[in-house]
């Protein structure tokens, strides 16, 4: 059997494991049953907007837009840029309502806002597919049947990271479409320029980064063989020992996990201490975080027995 | 088929030290047939195996399993190896043809040899069922049935009679013969030495991470057996006067006596007894039974901490 068809068994071998665990689906139903309730709770609070409210926020709006070029954009208009489009895109008429309505302009707000539910999925599902292997002693069955332990981290990582990827992607693509619903029916659908690509860039965003913690708990939890270990692990990394680090030496915060986290999900980056940090800088440094756990934990599963 | 030269395992201890597990260990194991490996808990056995399977690895030695260097050339022997290693771990949650599945689809096993090796260890009716629901026996079985997926050529396995009722022993214990009857090789550790007897071919017995003795369970009997003959009749005094006097080197044990002849013999001593009015009530070759070698040769090593 060549190595090719090898790899392919394997693939196939985690994506059948991965997509029939009941974490997973218990997950995928929890967070499809939150999506609908908020949803919901979101429609039932909302007012559509009558003439009168249009008509006063698009004043509103109006006000806004001549007051920013009156001021010379705030000084806050990039060099290079026009003025008069920066304030444009200030005044946005759907965002000078009263703040009750479900605006599907908020969406991006908003999938910012849940993507740390998101990320948390990731987490538990990466650290639980590798912790349960060592709870039930199936990583011994697998080795019996694969033994190159490079081949089986690296494809474990990759498989579940696809599946999490893919199930946050479906869950935000299933919000995004019940809330575009809601507020069409109860809401404003008015959308800025450039809506659409920034809903589906913050998804993907969001889903990636779900993907990116999913590796993370499970190179955790193929170090400490224990799917406990990984989220605790996680947890008073991200909350103690960063949360001690950035009070301590604030610039250091530019090479923070959660900092950089934040960075990427941040529509034009992060100002830490003065220096800018923008997505793509985020991204990277999430990657090499990524990068150097999964090459640790690989490397810790060949050098260590499987008892 | 299963080669092991000088195998040397030391675990480092937490607090300093080592524990020595398996030390100086060499085996061969033949091609086809079934070849125990026994040993007191503690011995080397399980540690042995999971050398032998690259799951752990060896501090020193030399491991060949279908004649690929293990670890090195491992992977290019294990799709030819099926394989259970103490209790047999699966995903206790999915259900036993789906923990098949998933095996299976490493290699490309396809339903048709999944429903084959589950009919084969009789889980076919509740293989739909999750494993967490199965009793200790049936988890034994579907790891037989995990290793027998791969139609392998050998087959290695740790206890694979634990957790089993006496009709599940006897079933493995067929299974395991028609299995090296198919010309497979069949290695098996196990402490129910009763069954390792009718079942091997060969045997290795090892204590305190070394080899005892090993060969041909025949060989291994003999070369501790007793020999001779046992005789019991009515009137045990009047029998060992009898078999004395006709000058048989004869000895009397509390229930029969024990007379120094070949079985090939045995009829001189019923006719002696015959002579004089006794009647055998039973008279049998003294067999020594793979059991008192055991415990004869791994005297004091039970306890052998693992």
């Amino acid at each position: 059997m060549s190595a090719g068809v090898s790899l392919r068994g394997l693939v196939s071998s985690e994506w059948l494991r991965a997509r029939s665990r009941r974490l997973v689906k218990v997950l995928a139903l929890v967070a499809l049953g939150g999506v609908v309730l908020a949803v919901v709770i979101g429609a039932v609070q909302s007012r559509r907007p009558g003439e009168a409210q249009l008509a006063r926020a698009e004043r509103r709006a109006e006000r806004v837009v001549q007051d920013c070029i009156a001021q010379d954009g705030y000084g806050a208009v990039a060099p290079g840029d026009d003025v008069a489009t920066f304030c444009a895109e200030q005044g946005d008429a759907a965002a000078s309502l009263d703040g009750s309505q479900m605006r599907i302009a908020d969406l991006p707000s908003i999938l910012r806002g849940i993507s740390f539910i998101a990320i948390l999925i990731g987490l538990v599902i990466g650290a639980s597919s590798v912790g349960a292997s060592w709870g039930s002693g199936t990583m011994t069955t697998i080795l019996a049947w694969e033994p190159r332990r490079t081949r089986v981290a690296l494809v474990r990582a990759g498989v579940v990271a696809m599946l999490v990827v893919a199930l946050i992607a479906i869950l935000l693509g299933i919000f995004v479409g019940l809330f575009a619903i809601g507020a069409s029916v109860r809401g404003v659908t008015a959308t800025p320029v450039g809506w659409g690509s920034e809903v589906v860039d913050v998804t993907v965003r969001v889903a990636v980064l779900a993907g990116a913690a999913s590796v993370i708990g499970g190179a955790i939890a193929m170090v400490g063989r224990n799917t406990a270990a990984a989220l605790g692990g996680v947890f008073v990394y991200l909350t103690v020992f960063e949360g001690v680090l950035r009070g301590l030496r604030p610039a250091l915060g530019r090479y923070l996990l959660g900092d950089n986290i934040a960075t990427v999900l941040s529509p034009e980056g992060l100002r830490i201490q003065g220096s800018m940090l923008t997505p793509a800088r985020g991204a990277i440094t999430v990657a090499v975080y990524v990068v150097v756990l999964l090459t640790v934990s690989t490397v810790s599963f060949r050098v260590r027995d499987v008892q | 088929m299963i080669e092991v030269e000088g195998l040397r395992k030391e675990y480092r201890r937490l607090r300093g030290g080592r524990t020595l597990a398996v030390d100086d260990l060499d085996l061969d194991v033949p091609e086809g047939g079934v070849f125990g490996f026994l040993g007191p808990n503690g011995a080397g056995k399980t540690t042995t195996i999971r050398c032998l399977l690259g799951l752990v690895a060896p501090s020193r030695g030399r491991l060949r399993l279908l004649g690929s260097d293990v670890p090195d050339r491992l992977p290019a022997a294990i799709r030819r190896v099926g394989s259970i290693v103490e209790a047999p771990a699966l995903f206790p949650r999915f259900s036993g043809r789906r923990n098949l599945e998933i095996l299976g689809r490493i290699d490309g096993i396809g339903r048709s040899a999944i429903d084959e090796s589950l009919e084969r260890v009789g889980l076919s009716d509740r293989a739909g069922d999750l494993v967490k629901t199965y009793s200790l026996g049936m988890k034994q079985r579907l790891g037989i049935a995990a290793a027998l997926l791969k139609d392998p050529a050998v087959l290695v396995l740790d206890e694979p009679a634990n957790g089993l009722d006496p009709a599940g022993i006897v079933d493995v214990r067929g299974l395991l013969r028609s299995l090296g009857a198919e010309g497979r090789t069949v290695f098996v550790s196990s402490h129910i030495l009763s069954e390792i007897q009718q079942t091997a071919d060969r045997v290795a017995i090892i204590a305190r991470g070394r080899l005892v003795t090993s060969g041909p369970v025949s060989e291994v009997l003999a070369a501790r057996g007793g020999g001779g003959l046992v005789v019991k009749v009515a009137d045990l005094r009047a029998g060992f006067e009898a078999l004395a006097a006709a000058g048989l080197e004869v000895s009397m044990a509390p229930d029969a006596l024990r007379v120094s002849l070949p079985d090939s013999e045995a009829e001189r001593v019923s006719r002696t007894l015959a002579e004089r009015g006794l009647f055998v009530t039973e008279l049998r070759p003294d067999e020594v039974d793979l059991e008192t070698v055991f415990l004869e040769l791994t005297r004091g090593d039970q306890d052998v901490a693992p």
